[in-house]
């Protein structure tokens, strides 16, 4: 069994003169302060980061993390996109499995904000493809821009069908000390804010964020108080390019991990009581729910006009305000999720109380437009 | 600016006017490079024709680029179906209005600060 035994979180928003080692330092810190291991415990450290090459000069974040952590511990980084942290709990997961380890501390970290727009839309496109996308002008957002268009073609969603997802969001971060936003938003503030690309305007977008997410794994082998494990996990791939796809509409690679943790983890989608979903725009957490075997395919943009979704509906989905209204640091978005889950689980997070007999959680997150995917399963196990 | 084999091999037959990609053995067409057929494997490929028109499977028009895009928004960045293969490709000096699903296109290059090349669909007439 991998057991959650401590979590934290930097505040997510704008701190552009926050390095990105400070970030991290201060999510690692709470982390292995409320757990119960200590820091001399820790044997490997796994760390998502995207685009510190990008914003920082800095590669090899590994060791500068770990250093910055007060932690000797061999620390690599892993990278896959806006999925990084979630494939660095992935690894986590499988090396205490083996019993290669005991105790891990992983997490992801992101600073975007002390470069420019211009500089942090061009390094977030990074994560489609260059050659054929890119250089067509393709930005990240307008690459989930036309499986937007596509889908809402094919399945007769309405613009203001998809805007319900951020409404929910953002009335579900209002409660959130950590989120980037803390406001509630209505169908006009959706529709008439600015155009990023169509059908896109801003509230429809993730914002751009700085923040980090830790958590401690370890084994049974370590006396432990928490009651909550990650007992699934899966990862799945598709082409890079929509253009190779067979469904623009249709995202196999969250299909393939949602598949495998539930395997694993022995659930189905009927046992969730509680998701977090990879919502970097508002169609992604559409797609998210039908990929992972919530929703049939071409149903999923009901879910949260219909209030199935938010917090006081039968499966509430992103109840931190999921990446549009929590913020999304990117290298850190996978283990943020993991650190939501727990804290709901638990009954430490401000809306524990609306899931109160939740068993459990599912996290599913997405790199690029879903080139790869990783999900999770935690749950309560006394 | 360095050539991207393929890639740039690409443009250049489209830019003649004879669009070509590379298709396996077995008839599977991919755009270049493609070491191995993710289909059915196959590892030997030849340049083939490709049509020269297509129509619009999706599009969005973008309003917030990064540089060099960003001196020409708002345009389109669309996937278009060419019969057997599907590319994506920029519609410059776009009007949303004029812009639907299934409209049909044209293949070409566009050149952005003289010395950027882009794969171009125009509005076919």
């Amino acid at each position: 069994m991998v057991r959650v035994s401590g979590t934290g979180l930097t505040d997510f928003g704008e701190y552009p003169e926050i390095t990105s080692r400070e970030l991290f330092g201060i999510a690692a810190n709470e982390a292995i302060k409320n757990s119960d291991v200590s820091p001399t415990e820790i044997e490997e450290i796994f760390i998502g980061n995207f685009m510190g090459e990008l914003t920082e000069n800095q590669g090899h974040m590994g060791p500068i993390l770990a250093d910055a952590s007060g932690v000797h511990a061999p620390a690599t980084r892993y990278e896959s996109a806006c999925a990084s942290s979630a494939a660095a709990v992935r690894q986590a997961v499988r090396l205490i499995r083996t019993g290669e380890i005991d105790v891990a501390l992983v997490g992801g970290v992101e600073r975007m904000n002390n470069v420019s727009t211009s500089e942090a839309t061009a390094g977030l496109a990074s994560a489609a493809d260059a050659l054929w996308e890119v250089n067509a002008g393709l930005t990240f957002p307008g690459a989930y821009a036309l499986m937007a268009r596509k889908y809402m073609q094919e399945y007769g969603a309405s613009r203001e069908d998809l805007a319900h997802v951020a409404i929910k969001n953002h009335e579900h971060a209002l409660a959130n000390e950590h989120a980037q936003y803390r406001e509630k938003i209505n169908i006009d503030d959706v529709v008439d804010a600015p155009m990023v690309c169509t059908p896109f305007g801003l509230y429809e977008c993730s914002p751009i964020t700085d923040g980090a997410s830790a958590i401690i794994l370890t084994s049974d082998e370590i006396e432990n108080s928490s009651e909550i494990s990650i007992t699934g996990s899966g990862q799945g791939v598709d082409d890079m390019a929509l253009q190779k796809r067979d469904k623009i509409t249709e995202t196999p690679a969250a299909e393939e991990a949602a598949a495998e943790a539930f395997e694993d983890a022995e659930r189905t989608p009927q046992d969730i009581d509680v998701v977090e979903v990879h919502d970097c725009f508002t169609i992604a957490e559409v797609l998210a729910l039908e990929a992972s075997g919530f929703y049939e395919i071409g149903e999923g943009f009901k879910a949260a006009r219909d209030g199935e979704t938010h917090m006081d509906g039968e499966l509430p989905v992103n109840l931190s305000g999921g990446l549009k209204a929590k913020g999304h640091p990117v290298g850190a978005t996978g283990a943020a999720q993991i650190v939501s889950l727990t804290r709901i689980l638990n009954g430490s997070h401000p809306r524990s109380d609306k899931v109160s007999d939740a068993q459990v959680g599912f996290a599913h997150n997405a790199g690029g437009t879903v080139a790869s995917c990783v999900s999770h399963i935690v749950e309560v196990v006394e | 600016m360095t050539r991207n084999r393929g890639f740039d091999d690409f443009l250049d037959y489209v830019e003649d006017g004879e669009p070509m990609v590379i298709q396996c053995s077995n008839g599977h067409k991919h755009t270049p490079p493609q070491t191995r057929c993710r289909i059915c494997g196959d590892d030997d490929f030849e340049w083939i024709e490709i049509s020269n028109s297509g129509e619009i499977v999706t599009y969005t028009v973008t309003y917030v680029a990064s540089h060099p895009f960003s001196e020409i928004t708002p345009y389109a960045v669309v996937i278009a179906d060419m019969e057997d293969i599907r590319l994506t490709g920029i519609m410059p000096d776009i009007d949303n209005k004029n812009l639907e699903i299934g409209t049909e296109i044209t293949l070409g290059v566009y050149y952005l600060n003289d010395d950027k090349r882009v794969l171009r669909f125009d509005e076919m007439k």
